[in-house]
């Protein structure tokens, strides 16, 4: 909760000095895969950058069950997915010439997680479970992005801090994701 | 100067993650067991009650998987202990022997022996009588608890449905219940005329977030806790928003706090 709110705080006060400079907005749809339990995704970052080094994010992703990682002849999913929405403040570093970008993002914002399973065994008596959860989710994202033009290849990898109190044997299961996308510069700087 | 900044950035942020679980390394006795039932040498490791006393018996908690979970198990134990004004009780890690899936599985799994049943006969037969003699240990069915997650859980919840003679007290935390087509469920199911008489103290825990495959099983053996074990003080709690290793360290106080509130 400390770290939403100093994130959320931190948000603030760089999109107030933002103001004062040119928008600079990159569209950053990529596809990933989460670690454990694996599952592909499907997400989103618009990215703003107000002075070179320093930007803001907002990452938007879908994951979603496609098939199952510990098959069991009794126990089905009947749906499995998770929406995640996050903010984050950024520090760029440039590689030679300004080709390669590399970002270092704090993200915090929330989960919403829901899946549900039923236990289907004929010696058994059978039952369904169902989860609906919202959680917070922060962590530190690394964004990779290569290319100076309009299109750029992007590379990104997160690592949750979801639940700190419980770190790191708490994340272990949660350990994070890397997607793989392209960057589209919308409203190149003046 | 850039890259030490992120890095003690980086510690900042996980530094809500470095407490330790505190207990008085004095208290804590060590000792190798060779079993001969299944021929392999167990670390033993018991945390003495604060106030330990020969003139009297002591209740005990069996912990599994003690590597990770006993300098926590006997901390919490000690605090419960404390502010419930509550007997202090004896904590004894079972560690070393084979591999925790050989020990804690009751069948065969992806090369995993499946050799719960020499382990459970070791604890049975050569542990709790050591632990009598050596430790004060009180010889009852009653006073004796097991704590265990995850295969560890299964193992506990394997102790309940085949051997419910030995503990009259059950820590169950993210069993893997699926194990063998839910084969710890059939079992229950099989004994369940004869065990369902029997009296005791059943915790079972999960997390909300625990995915594919652990929920529905243990669900049904709340489930069926609840209809036909009249005679056990029972608790399921659901750790909120934590997966199955998130779930570990707060479900272990949950459960302590359970069993020391039924003392």
């Amino acid at each position: 909760m400390r770290l939403i709110f100093i994130c959320i705080s931190l948000l603030i006060t760089t999109c107030v000095h933002a103001q004062d400079t040119l928008p600079f907005l990159e569209i950053k749809p990529a596809i990933g895969v989460t670690w454990i339990t694996v599952k592909p995704t499907v997400s989103v970052m618009a990215f703003h950058q107000f002075t070179p080094k320093f930007s803001i994010a907002s990452h938007s992703m879908l994951s979603f069950l496609l098939f199952r990682n510990f098959p069991q002849e009794y126990i089905k999913t009947n749906y499995n997915y998770a929406l995640t929405q996050k903010l984050g403040i950024g520090y760029s570093l440039y590689g030679p010439k300004g080709k390669t970008r590399h970002t270092i993002l704090i993200m915090g914002g929330i989960k919403y997680t829901a899946f549900s399973e039923t236990l289907d065994n004929p010696e058994l008596e059978k039952i369904t479970t169902a989860t609906h959860r919202i959680t917070p989710d922060y962590g530190l994202m690394y964004d990779l992005s290569l290319g100076t033009k309009k299109r750029t290849f992007d590379a990104r990898l997160y690592f949750p801090f979801y639940p700190i109190r419980y770190y790191p044997l708490g994340t272990v299961s949660n350990i994070g994701y890397l997607e793989l996308g392209l960057g589209f510069k919308l409203n190149r700087r003046r | 100067m850039k890259l030490l900044s992120i890095t003690c950035m980086i510690l900042i942020l996980l530094l809500p993650a470095c407490r330790k679980d505190k207990i008085d390394h004095a208290r804590i006795s060590t000792f190798d067991l060779t079993s001969s039932v299944n021929g392999s040498t167990y670390q033993i490791k018991v945390a003495l009650p604060k106030h330990f006393s020969t003139d009297r018996t002591y209740k005990t908690l069996y912990v599994l998987d003690p590597k990770t979970d006993f300098n926590l198990v006997a901390s919490e134990c000690d605090k419960k202990s404390s502010d419930l004004n509550k007997e202090e009780i004896l904590v004894v890690g079972i560690g070393g022997g084979n591999n925790r899936l050989d020990d804690y599985f009751p069948v065969p799994y992806k090369g995993h022996k499946g050799a719960a049943d020499k382990f459970i006969q070791f604890i049975q037969q050569e542990l709790i009588p050591k632990m009598e003699k050596d430790f004060h240990a009180s010889n009852t069915r009653a006073d004796r608890a097991m704590i265990g997650h995850s295969a560890g859980g299964l193992c506990v919840a394997y102790c309940f449905t085949n051997y419910p003679g030995i503990f009259g007290n059950y820590l169950c935390l993210s069993p893997s219940l699926w194990l063998g087509n839910q084969i710890v469920l059939k079992n229950e199911k099989a004994h369940r005329a004869i065990n369902q008489t029997s009296t005791g103290v059943f915790f079972l825990a999960a997390g909300e977030l625990e995915e594919e495959i652990m929920r529905p099983p243990i669900a049904l053996l709340d489930q069926i806790l609840q209809q036909h074990y009249n005679g056990f003080t029972k608790q399921y709690h659901l750790a909120r928003g934590l997966d199955h290793l998130g779930s570990k360290t707060p479900n272990i106080k949950q459960a302590v706090a359970f069993y020391f509130q039924q003392l």
